[in-house]
This record gives C-alpha cells, structure tokens and sequence, in this order.
C-alpha cells in the first residue's frame, strides 16, 4: 500500500487540543507505528502548525523547519518516503521560495495546503497561482484538507478547473460532506478523492459513484489509528482490482512511480 | 459486555438503504454478531418518505417493540417521538413504556426540528422520563437545533434524568466535552464518524464513566467504530469496559454478571 | 449619551483583502467619515485580517502601528485595541507590551479561526493573563465551529472573572450557544457585529436582558446604519435601554467616564459644524 497522506516532523511536538495520537516525528518513529501493516511507502509532509506548547516555542508559520525535517527523513528513506512541500500562502513570494527549495533542493513531489489551519481562501487564484504555475510546470499534484466550512471541497473546484493538469487531491473527501466532494469530482477530472478518516459507508458510496480509479488511500497518521485506517479500506465491499488501484496504481500513475515488486 | 447505544431498524430502510441492511431484526443481530457486540440500544431512524411516511413513528415504534421480544437478550428497545406533538408524543412515550417496554427514548432536534432547551417543549417528556428512568439520547452536533451547548439548560433543570449527546457533537467536540463537565447528567456517545483524535481528547477531559460508545448501524459498520476505542493508544483496560458496555449497562440498570449469556 | 461602536476595523490589511469590503476604512479620514454619518462617537478599532500575498503583516505589528500613528490625532474618536497571534508565543505577548506602553491601546481583539487556535486553547492562557493584568477587555471572533464556538468561552469566563469578554457577530449562527454562556457568566457580552438578524438581537434582550448586549458594526465590511436600526427598531425597547447597547455598556468596561465622553460629544458636534 502507499499511504498519501502522512505527517511527519517537529511539529508534532505541539499538544493543541486534538493533537496527534502518535509519535510520527521521525522516520524511525514512523516505521514504528506502520510495521506489520503492508504500507510500503508513504508520503510525508507537514503537519499544521498550531503555535508552540507551554514552555516551549516552536514557530514555524512559514514551514520552512517543517519541511526541513521531512526532506532529512525522505533523503535517509528514499525507498520508503516521499516529500510533499507544506507552505502558506499568505507569505506571498516566501511561500513560492519555499516551494521551490523544496521541489528542487529536497527533490519533493507534491504540494500540501490547508485553508483552515492556514487561513486563505483557495477561491482566490490570484494568491495561489504562482504556487499553482509552480506544481503544473512538474505535474506535481496538491492534496488539500478538505471538510465542513471553510474547507468544503466545492471550493477547490476553481483552482482544479484553471489547472486541468494538476491532480487536486482532496483530502478525507470532504468528511461528513462527501456530496460537496463527489459532485467536485464529477466536474473536474483531475480531482480525486483521498480516503483517511473517512466512514466506510462513504468510502463505498464514493467509489460508486466517481469510480475507484479517482479514489486514493491515505491514513492521515498519526492522527488516526492506522490498523483502523488500513483495514477499513478492505472491509467496504471492493475488489482486489479496485483495492489495488486505491492503495497503490492510482497514486503510483500520478507520482510517475514504478512500483517495487508487489510483495504481499 | 458490549453495549451499543446507538443503532437503528425498521420498515424505512425498505425504501431508504443504508450501508448495512436493516429491516428486519435478523439482520441486526447479523450485524451485532459479527462485531461482538452484546446487546444494542435500537429505534427508529428518520422517516424520509416519499414511500414511507410515519410521522408521529408509531408504525416504526411497534417494529422495534416487536424486534425487541424476538430477541429480549440482545435488543433494548427505545422510543422515538417528535416532541411538537406534544399530548400524541406523551401518549406515544406511555405506549412504549406501558405495552412495548421500552427502556429508553430516541430524540432528534434536527429531523423533527425542536430546541433541546425549549423548556416549555421538553419539559413534559423530560419529567415522564425520569418517572421511566429512560436516558434520552439526543442526535447533536449541527447548527441550528443541536449545538452540545443547547443541551445544558435542560440538563441542569433535570439533573435525575441522564442525557446522550450523541456522534461526540460530531464538529463541536470541544462544546460536547464543556457541557459533559458541566454536567453529570450529559454523557457523550461516539456513534456516526467521531475520529479516533475526538475520542481521544473526550478521554482526556471527561470522566470515562460519562463516556459511551455507539455505533449508528446500520448506517455505518460497528467495527470501525469499535477499533477506534479498543485501539486507543494508551486506553487503560478499565476505560475501555467502561465506554464499551459497562456505562450503558449503569445507565439502563443491567446487572452484567447476570446478562451475559 | 454617547455611541461607541465596539467591533471597528482600519488600516492598509483591508485593501489587501481578494473581495474588497463594502466601504472603506483604509485611513483615519475614511474611517472618521462613516463614523460621522452613522453618529458613531468613539470606535473600538483594531487591525482586520491579513490575508497576506503582496501585504505581508503576518505578526500584525504593522497594523497595530498604523493604528496608533493615525488615530494619534484623534484620541477621542478612536481606542486603539491590540491585534496578536496566540499562536506565535512570545511575540505575542511582546506585541501586547508594545500596544499597552507605547502606544496606549485599551483592549484586545483575537480571531480563533484565522489565527487557528481553539478559543480555548493552551496559547490562549499567556495572551489572557497579561490581558487581565492590562485590565482589557477581549473581543473574541465567534461563530464557527470548531475553533470560535462560543461554548468555548465558558471556561475563559470562569477562569478569568476580571475580563470582560465580548462575543463576536452574536457568534452568528450560534446566537444561542452564545446566550447560554451568558446567562451562566455575567463577564460575558454578545456583541452584534456583522450580519446579527433583528431575531437573534430580540432573543438575547428577551434571555439575558440589554445589559449584556453590546453594539458594534464590523465596519467597513458591513454598513453600520444597517446594524444600529435592528437595534432601534426592537420593539418594547426603551431609550434608557438603547443608550446602554449602543454605548453605555461600552463606555463604563473602557473606563470612559463621564468628562471624557463630554470631550468626545463637543468633538464630535464641532466636527460635524
């Protein structure tokens, strides 16, 4: 399996309400936690920054120590790790730096934005385009927090129809609204849908009616269990053909991935 | 044991399907036994019509009652009314009590459009409860009618009845666990999709023993629900019978020794 | 009887914004020009949102600044509030110093949502105890979940019994969260900033009574008149009990007492001549 939406760094030291379950802060730690769960490789990325714990002040708004850490974790694991850059675009020309030391210094392979944590409107294509011109000129797909307000998958519809060439990813499928992300998907073909957190009978539905080739699994560690994770996505009534292009062809076409020997 | 308090049967899923079937009591128990589950909390879902409409939910209610005497050891029946028919919604909460046994009762602020801290509404169904000893349990969670904060002016007039916020107050966790300390009366149930991170943060603030897993079958498998609390990181042994079954079992008055078969 | 408008915003972070707002608020003048035409007195007035891209102020020093620069002339028409990110720890409070000492700011505002923290989360302690120690009130942006539910404020109000706190919008859609947190903490008011239905303004006279409800308009993006007749118009509701919405209440948490507001009248009346 490829998870498509893992997190990984420093942090995740911070204890906000809601906090990580785990400990995913290095790569060991991440090894750790999957072992035993058939996930070979996993892309890693930022988690959101929330301001620092008592007594101890980590500020990193712009991500640039975040996205450090996951690009030592993805140079020591290259087999088993793939960087996607994390930035906010409120910092303007240092959001666009910052993606581009990460796609050509850290060799990552994707883009993570969060409007909720990170507070822009993903309707405002002038913020994101030259992030956006970024990701197209390397077909590098954007996965994006998707749920109620004021991340409803509906909103990103804009940005996926201007750049038809970039794969927009939305994460957990828009939660409780699944309807918002299916009918997203249905208007855009380069939107696809990613499965962490998400209930089973939304995941079956999904697949019905947007197809498993747009469907990718992803497991939102460490802030979900992962043998939970894991394990649903074989348990709501698919196919092996379709569990196969869910947990690694679809993600592995997009990435331009060969896959290792499919070991099971 | 493993008690589910939350999960659904009846003639409307003929017409509206759920993830799971669910019409007839067989199917329930097909579902409880494949996740080892012990005995479930059932009533009725919203009716959606247009094929099946029920209004005041005596047709589903008898479905339950019914389902409840096939399988006395495994299904606990519960009510459900809509409160805004007033005397009709009392008489209806007398039948289940007096002809159905029923152990406790179904409310649905959303669906059947009330405010839980409508005094003047609740107030009746609120004081026949506490004559049943029936725990109310409430869907909450959405804007506008069930907001967790809406359930603490009923709470704190009735203190001898118990309340179940139910689905953790989906989105507005953080309120849930603010009323949950609040109150002693206010439990929170973890049916629907409450992500593992929201049960664990509800752990983290209020008392395990306010805490109770639900699973909303048939819309949703009871396993995902299940594993997300039997494989809480650092979840103590303790807690984990609590939530699973032994809470539900205080609130409904079942001996556990007794009722495991 | 003075009118003080408790949610204001002004400064360069507005032209900033990708949907621009309906009147503009970007200088002193601009401001002062609504504040005239509505016969707003004094306004409580704080940095709006940094939306970011071309304008960078993500720690909101330059919009705090501006604030005090512009308004320097105007002491009478304008209380400076502190803008800050919990989030960002000791700049924060560093921030709130600045504001206090240097530039005699009066209270402070905090957006749970764009700042992403919890209302009542662990970053927001540090930010409250120096606000407790400055004697401010706190403005919260409240409304939506889950971060500014106004549920969240229960706890703070408890915890912190010598701030005044103001709820945001009537916490919009959760006005009625929003009364149950002050019914149960008289150091709560709801304030009716932003698109406050007459309804939701009648439900919180008719729980918990004119005392703890607090005018305020969200300019420039919502036009004050708009705000101050679903005031006006409620029925049943006397003079004495508008005055207290539409300033008094105001007046008496800021301090502002009755010499200062005489100021504040004849200023304002010698404006307008």
């Amino acid at each position: 399996m490829i998870d498509a939406h893992c997190h990984l760094g420093p942090g995740l030291r911070a204890q906000p309400p809601f906090g990580p379950l785990f400990d995913s802060e290095t790569a060991e730690s991440l090894f750790k936690l999957i072992d035993g769960l058939g996930i070979e490789r996993s892309i890693i990325f930022a988690p959101s920054w929330q301001g620092g714990r008592a007594g101890e002040d980590f500020v990193d708004p712009s991500y640039e120590r975040a996205n450090e850490a996951v690009a030592a974790a993805t140079a020591a694991h290259p087999d088993r790790l793939i960087g996607f850059a994390r930035v906010n675009p409120k910092f303007g020309s240092g959001a666009v730096r910052e993606l581009r030391r990460c796609f050509e210094d850290y060799g990552f392979r994707g883009l993570k934005l969060d409007n909720e944590a990170d507070a822009f409107h993903p309707t405002d294509l002038r913020l994101l385009a030259p992030l956006a011109e970024l990701c197209e000129a390397r077909t590098a797909p954007i996965i994006v927090h998707t749920g109620f307000h004021p991340c409803e998958p509906l909103i990103f519809l804009p940005l996926a129809q201007k750049y038809p060439d970039i794969p927009v990813i939305l994460g957990h499928m828009g939660g409780r609204i699944l309807i918002d992300a299916v009918i997203t998907a249905q208007h855009a073909p380069n939107v696809f849908l990613e499965t962490s957190g998400q209930m089973p009978g939304y995941i079956a539905r999904a697949a019905k009616a947007v197809g498993a080739d747009r469907i990718i699994f992803g497991t939102d560690i460490p802030f979900n269990i992962p043998a939970v994770e894991t394990k649903r996505i074989r348990s709501v009534g698919l196919s092996e053909a379709d569990i196969e292009k869910i947990t690694v062809g679809n993600i592995s076409k997009l990435l331009g991935l060969t896959q290792p020997a499919m070991a099971r | 044991m493993i008690i589910d308090a939350h999960s659904h049967m009846g003639p409307a899923f003929e017409s509206r399907k759920p993830y799971l079937p669910g019409v007839h009591p067989d199917e329930i128990i097909e579902i409880l036994d494949a996740a080892d589950i012990d005995m479930t909390c059932l009533f009725a879902p919203a009716w959606e019509g247009p094929e099946f409409i029920d209004t005041e939910y005596l047709v589903a209610n008898r479905a339950i009652a019914d389902a409840s005497k096939m399988y006395p050891d495994r299904i606990i029946g519960y009510s459900r009314v809509d409160p805004n028919r007033r005397q009709r919604a009392l008489d209806e909460l007398r039948r289940g009590h007096d002809e159905y046994g029923f152990r406790g009762l179904k409310l649905h602020p959303l669906w059947e459009h009330f405010l839980p801290n409508n005094l003047k509404l609740m107030g009746p169904i609120a004081e026949l409860c506490e004559e049943y000893r029936w725990p109310i349990i409430f869907h909450a969670g959405y804007y506008p009618t069930c907001e967790p904060a809406l359930f603490i002016p009923l709470a704190e007039r009735y203190p001898e009845v118990n309340f179940i916020v139910a689905h953790l107050g989906y989105a507005h966790v953080a309120d849930s666990i603010i009323a949950a300390q609040l109150c002693r009366n206010i439990y929170l149930e973890t049916s629907g999709n409450s992500t593992a991170g929201a049960i664990n943060e509800v752990l983290k603030h209020v008392d395990a023993r306010q805490i109770l897993y639900g699973s909303d079958l048939p819309f949703t498998d009871p396993n995902d629900v299940q594993s997300k609390i039997t494989l809480l990181p650092g979840i103590r042994e303790e807690t984990r019978r609590l939530v699973l079954g032994g809470n539900m079992a205080r609130l409904l008055g079942i001996d556990e020794k007794v009722a495991v078969p | 009887m003075i009118v003080v408008d408790a949610h204001v915003h002004m400064g360069p972070g507005l032209a900033n914004h990708a949907a621009p707002p309906l009147l503009k608020a970007e200088t002193v003048e601009q401001t002062l020009e609504i504040f005239d035409r509505s016969g707003i007195d004094v306004g409580c007035t704080f940095a709006p949102l940094i939306e970011g891209g071309d304008f960078e102020d993500y720690e909101y020093e330059r919009s705090n600044r501006f604030i005090y620069d512009a308004a320097k002339r105007h002491a009478d028409r304008f209380i400076g509030y502190c803008r800050v990110n919990p989030n960002l720890g000791q700049q924060a409070l560093d921030e709130m110093r600045r504001c206090k000492e240097e530039y005699g700011f009066r209270g402070l505002k905090l957006h749970p949502d764009w700042e992403y923290f919890y209302l009542n989360g662990p970053t927001v302690r540090p930010i409250l105890d120096r606000a407790a120690e400055y004697g401010w009130p706190v403005i919260f942006h409240t409304g939506y979940y889950p971060l500014s539910q106004p549920t969240l404020a229960m706890p703070l109000a408890e915890a912190y019994p010598t701030i005044n706190f103001l709820l945001a919008h009537l916490s919009y859609r959760h006005t009625a969260d929003a009364i149950v947190v002050a019914e149960r903490c008289k150091n709560v008011y709801l304030e009716t900033s932003g698109n406050a239905t007459a309804l939701a303004i009648r439900e919180v006279l008719k729980s918990v009574g004119p005392g703890q409800l607090v005018y305020g308009s969200d300019l420039p993006y919502t036009e004050p008149d708009d705000v101050m007749e679903k005031i006006a118009l409620q029925p049943e509701l006397s003079a004495d009990d508008r005055a207290l919405i539409l300033g008094g209440t105001m007046a008496r948490l800021l301090g502002l007492n009755a010499a200062t507001r005489s100021t504040v009248r004849a200023a304002a009346q010698g404006r307008l001549s």
